[in-house]
């Protein structure tokens, strides 16, 4: 109680700190950046996994920070716990380690820039494929029937319908 | 002794590859008998030489010649047999030898083949194409990955001592020696990957014949067959290994190297479907040549990422200079390939004696499809047109995932990563698609359907699909997300698809020749293996992604510190930390934890997730190695975090995932499919042309 109005009152009276933020300061586990309401304690394990497979491992560089059973990304991981425990959102802490190890650390790249190529890429592929396929598609009701009907005898054929007639005279084949 | 006959067995095949590569061409252009024997003497001659070069490896392995370069790299007397006789592969020469010695076994497989007279035009041409990759494959071995390279016994004991290696060797690579998939997974990918130049020989042999009968179609789609139900079982028994061995309890984190295997899978199967449009309906022919060419070209590329380092990644141990020579190499292949294809395809148009009246269809314009032959929505053509575009898409995303961080490290000195986030956007909505379709094709005829009728195919899967959702969602539990319910529901839609297509056939057959329902099925099956060995084969991949998407839904896991004798609740288990036990073999060290479990009060055994160390190894860090096991409901995976040197406590995580079993069924059930559809059928003395029966379904005008 002591130290948050300690805290409040340090927060009040260094107002020309350079931080906008306006918490406590040991409530601030990333300097000058204020967290919110924290998580229900049960769900601070899920959201860690699964905001920690979203980072990369900086040293073993082939898995994330959760699967990883590496040192570094052991440390990764509990720092990630204790920020969403603290309340800290997604957005600010894929920044906070942003900008401590750089954007190689982002398994799901920024959509931003030249990385939109990489967005907008299978787009276009699809794109081009279906237009392809438009364009031949554009030819088929000009042409009648090429190719020549072959009928099996009738008397097979009774009572079947189009179908059943095609499977028959697939399967009869010697 | 064993260095000078090993260089000389692959000289010897280097020569035999470039003379026969030559002759092949001779042979080809003049139709010069003479030309074409040496040929064919030379691909046998090259086959020999390089399985034998790989006998002798294995041999100078199992003998620990520690003269031979490879042997001194990966060998150590104190290791099982076994494992000498894998670390054939453990390391980048060897494993490129390795890799020469495969493509032996497929140049003979092609000797054989195409003995027949019917492919008297195209055999040299095949020969030619194949064996100039083999003239690659064996320069590699026989100058930059030489494996046979003299070491001199004094200088090597220096530099053992220096580096702290063990007088009885380094052996190979810790990672290898850690579980027995090792011994399987990498040969079956092999097999995959080096078979695709047999698809990709027979394609350039066609463009450079000028000439494509429906004729030639078989063995091109039947290489392509053998190779693609290796690699099928290869990509899933390297999840398996990932699984069963790397401790985080997943099977695919879309890797470098996991894509590279991937991306010819995808390219391939794209190749079976098209070539069956182009087989039956003359259509789309130029698209599939491109297909088997660009499958090939892929499985270069991941030889490429593999094997040069070029990621850092997991697989990547081998770092080497090697990288280079393979970009130059595959760069040659794609340039080569696009020329072929641009400059010659056109002299295929030329009438097909087999095909008769459908010559007239036949891609006249080299377009991707001939105007008029598609003749509406609702036929089989056009659904495996729409599954080769996702499949087209799906092969381009992860080539532009996998590659776009290269690029702008390269362009931009940015380094940035694409990982599993990424891939699972478009990977998710593409597999949903792509298994829909895989109830859409099977149950449309060839050409067209009316609405009506088409509309009815698609109901009881439709419906199908519904029960078995709305059946599994129940009693699981339902999901936050979107995706598992319609992945499981296009599941149940595609497996009913697929089954009534087969039983439909049954019931025609037993009504027509009024045969019991025993002697139907049989007749169904092997009248038509190559519908079968498909559906066989899309049963496989419906279990694969049936189980994939229950198996991440419902994943449960949690970290626990235990005290010895503690106990903790995880799920319905109750587990025991029962203390750690040491334990001392030849070749490695394990620290073994030991878990009691129990479930409702039944005993389910003592786990035993370990530590591993490696004597000798190149890495000092131990080898954490789960403990897996699997009831076909649900899999226990036990994964050990930290053991504390005091023995007193334990770090581990626990990791629960239903049907994960279910996701491995699916490599033997795709693999048989493969065969099965692959299996030449009996010899015909008048081949029905195959244009006789598709039109039948649209006999009535629409």
């Amino acid at each position: 109680m002591i130290a948050l109005l300690l805290g409040a009152t340090l927060a009040i009276a260094a107002p020309q700190l350079p931080s906008a933020a306006s918490c406590p300061v040991e409530q601030q586990l990333i300097p000058a950046v204020c967290p919110g309401p924290p998580p229900p304690a049960e769900k601070v394990d899920e959201l860690t996994r699964v905001l920690g497979r979203k980072l990369r491992c900086p040293v073993c560089q082939g898995s994330n920070i959760t699967d990883s059973p590496s040192t570094t990304a052991r440390a990764m991981f509990e720092r990630t716990r204790q920020l969403i425990a603290g309340g800290y959102d997604e957005e600010q802490i894929v920044e906070y380690f942003v900008d401590k190890y750089g954007e190689f650390i982002l398994l799901d790249p920024q959509s931003s820039g030249f990385n939109l190529f990489l967005f907008v890429g299978p787009g276009l592929a699809f794109g081009l494929g279906l237009a392809l396929a438009l364009k031949s598609m554009i030819g088929w009701r000009k042409e009648p029937g090429a190719a020549p009907v072959v009928q099996p005898p009738p008397e097979i054929t009774e009572g079947l319908d189009d179908y059943e007639r095609q499977l028959l005279a697939e399967l009869s084949r010697k | 002794m064993i260095s000078v006959l090993g260089r000389g067995l692959v000289m010897a095949a280097l020569l035999f590859a470039t003379f026969g590569s030559v002759m092949g061409f001779v042979a080809g252009a003049r139709y010069s008998k003479r030309a074409w024997q040496l040929t064919w003497g030379s691909a046998l001659g090259f086959g020999f030489s390089i399985l034998g070069a790989n006998a002798l490896m294995l041999y100078a392995l199992l003998t620990h010649d520690f003269e031979v370069a490879y042997v001194a790299q990966v060998g150590s007397t104190t290791v099982p047999w076994y494992i000498t006789v894998i670390s054939l592969w453990s390391s980048l020469e060897g494993s490129i030898l390795f890799w020469g010695g495969t493509l032996g076994v497929y140049v003979l497989a092609m000797v054989i083949t195409l003995r027949k007279p019917e492919y008297r035009e195209y055999a040299p041409w095949t020969l030619h194409v194949m064996l100039a990759i083999a003239v690659f494959f064996a320069l590699l071995v026989s100058s930059i990955a030489n494996p046979f390279a003299w070491v001199d016994p004094a200088s090597l004991a220096v530099e053992w001592r220096m580096r702290g290696v063990p007088s009885t060797g380094p052996g190979p690579n810790p990672l290898l020696q850690n579980h027995w998939l090792m011994a399987v997974h990498p040969p079956t990918l092999y097999l995959g990957y080096v078979g695709m130049a047999a698809p990709y020989s027979l394609i350039c042999a066609s463009l450079l014949a000028g000439r494509l009968d429906s004729g030639w179609m078989g063995p091109v789609r039947r290489w392509m067959l053998v190779p693609w139900a290796f690699l099928s079982v290869g990509i899933v028994l390297g999840g398996w290994w990932s699984y069963a061995v790397l401790g985080w309890g997943g099977a695919w984190a879309w890797d470098p190297v996991e894509n590279a295997s991937f991306m010819p899978w995808l390219a391939g199967t794209a190749f079976l479907h098209s070539a069956m449009v182009f087989q039956r309906r003359g259509l789309l022919r130029d698209w599939t040549l491109s297909l088997g060419m660009a499958t090939f070209l892929l499985t270069m590329l991941g030889t490429f990422m593999t094997r040069s380092g070029v990621f850092n990644s997991v697989h990547s141990f081998t770092q080497s200079d090697i990288g280079p020579t393979f970009l130059a190499f595959i760069g040659a292949t794609f340039c080569y390939s696009v020329v072929l294809l641009a400059t010659r395809s056109h002299l295929l148009d030329r009438e097909d004696k087999n095909l008769g009246a459908l010559t007239m269809v036949l891609g006249r314009d080299g377009k991707l499809s001939t105007q008029g032959v598609i003749r509406g929505m609702l036929g089989r053509d056009f659904a495996i047109l729409v599954q080769n575009a996702l499949f087209t898409v799906f092969t381009f995303t992860v080539l532009l995932g996998t590659t776009y961080p290269l690029l702008l490290e390269a362009l931009q000195d940015r380094r940035i990563s694409v990982g599993e986030p990424y891939f699972d956007d478009w990977a998710v909505p593409l597999g949903i698609a792509i298994v829909f379709m895989m109830g859409v094709g099977p149950a449309l005829p060839w050409g067209r359907s009316s609405p009506e009728k088409a509309v009815w195919k698609i109901i009881p899967p439709a419906v199908f699909g519904s029960i078995a959702t709305v059946g599994i969602y129940t009693a699981m539990g339902w999901p936050e997300n979107f995706a598992p319910i319609l992945a499981i529901w296009v599941c149940g839609y595609a497996l009913w698809a697929n089954l009534s297509e087969f039983f439909g056939p049954v019931r025609a057959r037993m009504g027509a020749h009024s045969e019991n329902p025993v002697q139907a099925t049989l007749k169904v099956i092997v009248r038509g293996r190559r519908r079968f060995g498909g559906h066989l084969a899309h049963y496989g991949v419906i279990l694969a992604v049936f189980a994939l998407t229950l198996s991440r839904t419902y994943r449960a896991e949690q970290d626990f510190n235990i005290p010895l004798e503690g106990s903790v609740q995880f799920e319905s288990y109750d587990i025991r930390f029962a203390g750690t036990e040491l334990e001392k073999l030849d070749h490695r060290d394990s620290v073994v934890a030991q878990f009691a479990v129990t479930r409702d009060g039944v005993d389910l055994g003592t786990y035993t997730p370990r530590m591993n160390y490696f004597r000798g190894s190149r890495m000092s860090d131990p080898i954490w190695t789960p403990d897996v096991r699997s009831t076909p409901f649900s899999d226990l995976y036990f994964s050990l975090i930290e053991i504390p040197q005091d023995g007193k406590t334990v770090q581990v995580k626990f990791i629960e995932r239903p049907f994960m079993l279910w996701a491995w069924v699916s490599a033997p059930l795709i693999f048989l499919g493969a065969l099965i559809a692959a299996w030449p059928a009996r010899r015909r003395r008048d081949p029905v042309p195959v244009a006789h029966v598709a039109p039948i379904a649209e006999g009535e005008p629409a």
